[in-house]
């Protein structure tokens, strides 16, 4: 059974994870098939994958110190965050290298690791929001 | 929204979040080779990628 705070904070995280989802599926697909070169399309979208990466860390920070998380969920939540937090780096890395790179071929190696990492980055978002669920 | 649609709505997340990889190994394969960027412009991208990076924070 979720006490109220729970509910807010799945609320909360929610929402941004669903935003996060969206933003790794519009990265991936240039769905709108807009003038803006794919690049830079995911370019403004890594950016607000970290905007809602770090409003989840701001959110669940908040819970922390007012004792809504603790013992093993705080811990369990923070290590999620922290691997959520690493594949988005790493995503980072491999776009940098993508741009970087003349090499065609290792143009489209670094686009699909870069996705592959953001993805990775929205499951494990998506991951701590279940286990407030718990809650 | 309730409880109950609250819940629902983190289980469908949940349920869904196994197909990210597939979505985005189709939809990366829909991208082509990349336009040809100035120096300027890969520097530009560069530094914004890099602040995103900074801008999210440790947890400890």
């Amino acid at each position: 059974m979720m006490t109220k705070s729970g509910i807010g904070l799945a609320l909360s995280l929610a929402g941004v994870m669903v935003l996060m989802f969206a933003f790794a599926l519009i990265s991936s697909c240039n769905l709108f098939n807009t003038t803006t070169s794919p690049t830079k399309q995911e370019v403004m979208t890594y950016e607000d994958v970290g905007v809602a990466l770090a409003t989840a860390q701001n959110i669940l920070h908040s819970y922390e110190l007012q004792g809504i998380i603790k013992g093993d969920d705080l811990i369990r939540a923070k290590l999620l965050y922290s691997q959520a937090r690493s594949a988005y780096i790493e995503a980072g890395d491999n776009i940098v290298l993508m741009i970087q790179t003349a090499d065609a071929n290792q143009q489209v190696l670094q686009r699909r690791l870069y996705a592959k990492a953001l993805a990775k980055a929205a499951q494990l978002a998506i991951q701590l929001t279940a286990l407030f669920k718990r809650q | 929204m309730g409880p109950e649609q609250i819940v629902a709505l983190v289980s469908a997340l949940v349920q869904l979040s196994p197909l990210i990889p597939m979505i985005v190994d189709w939809g990366t394969d829909q991208i082509a080779a990349d336009e040809g960027l100035s120096d300027a412009q890969k520097t530009e991208l560069i530094g914004r990628i890099r602040s995103a990076q900074a801008s999210v924070p440790e947890w400890m």
